[in-house]
């Protein structure tokens, strides 16, 4: 069986430009391949700066790799082709006010994906926008919402809206939690969980909080500058990690919960 | 939405209606609004509303003072000039000319420079700077002075006024568009919908160019007033519209030499040209401060 996504080496190089001369190379992303089978959740983590949204927006067609293939049921995708991929892999932003259009209302920006990609008519497209809506848990009235009459909350139920309009394969989130509080990012997380189970979606995920990761993931896939240092099933990495820092990143947690309980105690 | 509640509902503006709300916040751009769409509407209506045409002469009423005068007569209601023609008639005729063109110029100007400002905006490298600085030359020159050089080849007349005029704004234009769809360019919600597939025709129309409009109607005013300021200098120079004709500038400078006999030949022209420009720029700049003040806010 063909896995549904394989990635070949992708890699991504900066050039940084000092007037006319060519500049200096900067490597964001060593070369780096991996795959990922339907219905699971891989999680990248990392420290700052250390590729992981690079892999992210690489996955999700936001920008070119310097080099490498990605590979979607065994067929290569086009990095310039938006059309081919984003019927199948999506994205959510980081910033979900910064990721929505200011000036058009959210049912405008929903039915946009549907106008390129279907040739529905404009009632459907409306229909399905509703029920879209309705399914992140937000009312048919917010169609005619503007982006900045939306609580951060709302604005990330959009974005995630916007990402599984097209019923896709794989969605691929950077870091689409960390604005929000507590609360609203487990509904959220819980919400992708249900979407998952519903629509059997593989889902990637870059976050900072080895709870989330400990929660949702199926694999782990941990960075360091550029670089993939470690790469295999959740179980296997709290269990047995390899190298000092997918145990920092992964224990980081417990670590702060400790030192927490120590210092409310005195 | 139609809005068919009957309870109280609390309805945030969209973007642009945030804009218009900040605008008539502020009594200075509103006086400034009303001023400008009256003379607007005056400008359309003027073959209506004047009371004679702009070249009719009265012999018997040669520099006939305006009507609060002791000596005025309320048939000329702002007087008469040295040939006794009627000084209001000629003011709003004189406004097709000097605002009229001015506004052809401007729109002229901004849909030749907003296209080229929005390709070289949407194209990379070389062929953005090759187009942003395509007509640059014209930028070093200020713009009365290259008028003044067209002129020089071309010989003075209103269209060749007009020509220079739309060159010297054009510039300017592409300079702002293309700035503005830089910054838009690579901003998340455009990649967002890059994804979604949308071609580039609709990312151009569709998703950047409605987020830069203020930046464009901030362009026009200040385009707008530069051209009116330059037609009627060019007028009073003899060298832009031609005397007969009631340009504003133009009729300044043929009331110059009488102006201490009948000082209203020259103050109620100079009057309806520094209260367009005025309002003009008023409502520009409350236009630039609104934006400034929405941007701080988000």
């Amino acid at each position: 069986m063909t896995k549904l996504l394989e990635v070949h080496a992708i890699c991504k190089y900066y050039q940084q430009k000092q007037g006319w001369l060519p500049g200096r190379r900067i490597c964001a992303l060593e070369p780096i391949s991996f795959s990922l089978n339907k219905g699971e959740t891989l999680a990248i983590m990392g420290e700052t700066g250390s590729g992981k949204s690079t892999i992210a927006k690489l996955i999700a067609g936001a920008d070119v790799p310097s080099n490498g293939e990605i590979w979607l049921h065994g067929k290569r995708l086009d990095p310039h082709n938006y059309r081919q991929r984003c019927r199948d892999i999506r994205m959510i932003f980081q910033d979900s006010m910064r990721s929505l259009n200011p000036q058009l209302t959210i049912g405008k920006q929903l039915s946009e994906a549907l106008k390129f990609n279907t040739n529905w008519n404009l009632a459907q497209q409306t229909e399905h926008v509703l029920q879209t809506l309705s399914k992140v848990g937000l009312l048919p009235d917010h169609y005619h919402f503007y982006p900045h009459m939306l609580s951060t909350g709302q604005q990330q139920r959009v974005c995630i809206a916007r990402a599984i309009i097209l019923e896709p394969q794989i969605i691929v989130a950077d870091e689409a939690f960390v604005a929000l509080d507590p609360s609203i990012r487990a509904q959220i997380i819980n919400l992708i969980l249900d979407l998952q189970e519903d629509m059997g979606i593989s889902f990637i995920f870059v976050s900072h909080s080895p709870e989330i990761v400990k929660h949702v993931a199926d694999k782990i896939l941990i960075m360091h500058r550029g670089k993939m240092i470690e790469f295999g099933t959740t179980e296997a990495l709290i269990h047995n990690p390899q190298h000092q820092l997918t145990r920092m990143l992964l224990q980081s947690e417990l670590l702060n919960k400790a030192l927490k309980h120590t210092t409310t105690q005195e | 939405m139609p809005n068919t509640s009957i309870y109280y509902q609390h309805r945030e503006p969209s973007p642009l209606r945030q804009l218009w709300l900040h605008i008539t916040a502020n009594p200075f751009a509103m006086v400034a609004f009303y001023i400008f769409a009256g003379i607007m509407v005056l400008m359309v209506l003027s073959p209506l509303v004047s009371p004679f045409s702009s070249e009719t002469q009265f012999s018997d009423h040669v520099l006939q003072p305006p009507a609060w005068h002791a000596e005025g007569q309320i048939r000329f209601l702002f007087g008469t000039d040295d040939l006794g023609r009627d000084l209001l008639s000629r003011v709003l005729h004189g406004s097709v000319y000097s605002l009229g063109y001015p506004l052809l110029a401007t729109l002229l100007a901004a849909v030749i420079g907003i296209s080229i400002g929005a390709w070289a905006g949407m194209s990379q490298g070389v062929q953005s700077s090759t187009l942003n600085h395509l007509l640059d030359v014209l930028l070093s020159i200020p713009s009365l002075l290259l008028a003044l050089v067209i002129i020089a080849i071309l010989g003075p007349a209103l269209h060749n006024v007009m020509i220079a005029i739309t060159l010297v704004l054009i510039p300017q234009f592409i300079h702002s568009v293309h700035n503005a769809f830089y910054e838009e360019r690579n901003k998340e919600y455009v990649v967002a919908s890059k994804l979604n597939g949308c071609t580039r025709w609709y990312l151009l129309t569709r998703v950047i160019f409605p987020n830069i409009t203020s930046v464009v109607v901030m362009q026009i005013t200040f385009a707008l007033s530069t051209a009116i300021l330059d037609i009627a200098a060019l007028g009073f120079l003899g060298l832009g519209v031609q005397a007969p004709a009631p340009e504003w500038g133009t009729m300044l400078a043929r009331s110059l030499d009488q102006v201490y006999l009948s000082p209203w030949t020259m103050v109620l022209p100079g009057l309806a040209l520094f209260l367009t420009v005025l309002s003009i720029n008023v409502l520009g700049d409350s236009v630039r401060a609104a934006i400034q003040e929405r941007i701080r806010n988000s």
